[in-house]
């Protein structure tokens, strides 16, 4: 069956939850759109000018998959060193 | 029993067009446009996640912890603290250049 909720939809066409004259990020997250709710996954998408930096951050619980569609960019992660190796010692 | 202290581990890559790149959960980022940059990010277990800041003005997780705590978590006084997290006015997104003249 479809529905109207399996229309497509514009990431574009709410404003963006960050925007100023470096960088603007557009969300929609599970609780706004029914098709992401079944799916648990939000989309964002980023447009940076250059020599800009979106700041450090960490996400509470969502994995991100990031795909660059357009430019470069450095990125740099931050994680924990396993230090089982020493525990077994 | 002897505690080992906990060492970071950074993960560096340049990306260009069409690359992937998988952040994990809780794990801090930062991304820098060496170019006029776009890309988009699916979020996997999405329901209710949140984006926390650890410099900027604006969802600063940092900021919001009470002085106190502050104090006994940094080598910095609590003023020096709060000193050097007011220092970013900005949020979100800034020039990857640092500021040559402080005023």
């Amino acid at each position: 069956t479809i529905s109207s909720e399996d229309k497509p939809f514009n990431l574009r066409s709410r404003d963006p939850i960050y925007s100023n004259k470096l960088g603007k990020l557009f969300e929609i997250t599970p609780e706004k759109n029914p098709q992401l709710r079944d799916l648990d996954v939000f989309l964002s998408v980023v447009d940076m000018n250059e020599g800009a930096l979106f700041l450090p951050h960490f996400n509470s619980k969502a994995i991100v998959v990031l795909v660059i569609n357009e430019g470069e960019a450095n990125i740099e992660l931050v994680g924990i060193k396993e230090q089982q190796q020493r525990q077994q010692q | 029993q002897e505690e080992q202290p906990l060492e970071v581990r950074k993960y560096r890559a340049e990306l260009s067009e069409q690359d992937i790149f998988v952040i994990p959960a809780g794990y801090p980022v930062v991304v820098n446009a060496t170019s006029n940059l776009n890309f988009f990010a699916i979020g996997i277990n999405a329901e209710n996640n949140q984006r926390n800041f650890l410099a900027g003005s604006q969802d600063n997780v940092i900021s919001q912890i009470p002085s106190q705590v502050q104090e006994l978590a940094f080598p910095g006084s609590a003023q020096a603290v709060e000193k050097l997290l007011k220092n970013q006015r900005e949020s979100y997104f800034v020039d990857a250049q640092p500021n040559e003249k402080e005023e």
